[in-house]
């Protein structure tokens, strides 16, 4: 197996920032009631961490170890500004469903894992791929809670209705206490591939 | 030393130089037997004697030329021994981990990221200042239940549009208002009647949280719809 394989491996299942390293919770509990949420939240955590990794790893070398946090910190933050600029002006309806969780993306820990873990002390390229990886772990993570949420709460996918309007809707996945029940289930799903992964590794 | 150099290098100079000549001078004597009178050994010494003298002059003339670049060389090197000084004095000074260079690399980090975010700004500017307008303007009609009005700027102020019926009468007006919220701007539309009552109270847009204020929310959507308003997004 290639690095590059390695990494969207290591990037979206063994080590997914949200479902295995339980970063950046409060985005995926929040903005996940509908997958139009989700996806939108996922993409532009994705451009952000894209961008930031690039950036800093370019800057390396020139950002003294006592001020990288700082330094990551004015980076994440023009970045998530810009992102929320161009958002609202082109994406209007996004930025009024996402609201101020787009701007809590300066806070989200996964920027900074992947900034002080990877970007710093690696390449452009690496950290680029390594952006990439881990924010389609994080896309994933929300899209897989969303649809178990909106399924459960409404009976549609991406506004799509799916179930039939016979069956009940459970209208507690839509609220606060649902995120954690689906984020719950979508955690233990992945340590159960994850797990039959090693199982078929060792034999 | 300088002296010794340039005799050097006239010596070498002139000594190839001299026997080029000597050759030619010998070729010419085969190639004329033709009664032109014989070059004398002293003409052809004092031809090579005179080829000399001539290349000699020449180095004599860039001698001046060689100093000047020669100088000029020592001041480059002594010029670059000073910048090699002062930037090892700058380097040591900025040097990773020193605390100007942890001032330095952070200001210019937030420079560089304001100039970024002003950029962006002054480019979606008029995008998002004309949604602005398009979610206000067609929030405009939503305080006055009932009739299908047309609204034009108002002379009173900038923010107050009349809306007036098809007959062109006036029925009321629609004021364009914002208050800061606790996340950013909350803009709202108030129909005001003409006979000053308050018609509705329509939030065009906010920024507060949404998902975890559902239930506030919908409050707050009952209270406007029971003014006659309601909540655009």
């Amino acid at each position: 197996m290639t690095q590059t394989m390695r990494q969207f491996k290591n990037g979206i299942i063994d080590q997914n920032p949200t479902l295995v390293l339980l970063l950046g919770l409060c985005p995926a509990l929040a903005a996940t009631t509908t997958m139009m949420n989700a996806a939108g939240m996922g993409l532009t955590t994705m451009a952000v961490l894209l961008g930031s990794n690039i950036i800093i790893s370019s800057l390396r070398k020139l950002i003294p170890a006592k001020v990288r946090i700082a330094a990551f910190t004015v980076i994440i933050a023009a970045l998530v500004t810009v992102a929320d600029l161009l958002l609202q002006a082109y994406f209007p309806a996004l930025s009024e469903a996402l609201g101020i969780f787009i701007p809590l993306i300066v806070v989200n820990c996964i920027l900074f894992a992947q900034a002080e873990l990877f970007a710093y002390r690696n390449g452009v390229v690496r950290s680029a791929i390594d952006g990439l990886t881990a924010g389609m772990g994080f896309l994933a993570a929300l899209i897989a809670v969303a649809a178990l949420r909106e399924l459960l709460s409404a009976g549609t996918l991406f506004d799509f209705r799916v179930l039939p309007e016979a069956v009940p809707e459970i209208a507690v996945m839509a609220q606060p206490p649902g995120g954690f029940f689906a984020l719950g289930l979508v955690i233990a799903a992945t340590q159960a591939v994850r797990k039959r992964g090693k199982a078929r590794e060792t034999v | 030393m300088n002296e010794d150099f340039a005799e050097a290098v006239s010596s070498e100079e002139a000594t190839p130089g001299a026997s080029a000549p000597e050759e030619t001078a010998a070729e010419e004597a085969v190639s004329a037997p033709d009664g032109k009178p014989e070059p004398s050994p002293g003409g052809k010494y004092s031809l090579v004697k005179q080829t000399g003298r001539l290349v000699n002059s020449g180095i004599l003339f860039l001698l001046p030329g060689l100093r000047a670049l020669r100088a000029a060389g020592q001041a480059l090197l002594a010029a670059g021994r000073v910048l090699l000084v002062a930037g090892r004095a700058l380097r040591r000074f900025f040097k990773k981990d020193s605390a100007p260079n942890l001032v330095l690399v952070t200001a210019l980090l937030a420079v560089a990221a304001s100039a970024a975010v002003s950029l962006a700004h002054t480019v979606t500017e008029p995008r998002i200042e004309a949604r602005q307008a398009e979610a206000y303007a067609s929030a405009m009609g939503t305080v006055f239940s009932g009739e299908d009005l047309r609204f034009t700027q108002s002379s009173l102020a900038e923010n107050i549009y009349e809306g007036r019926n098809e007959e062109g009468r006036l029925v009321g007006f629609s004021v364009l208002v914002s208050a800061r919220g606790r996340a950013g701007t909350v803009r709202m539309v108030v129909g005001i009647s003409t006979a000053r009552e308050v018609t509705g109270v329509t939030v065009v847009s906010h920024r507060e949280l949404g998902d975890l204020t559902e239930i506030k929310k919908r409050g707050a959507e009952d209270a406007l719809a029971s003014l006659g308003g309601g909540m655009l997004p």
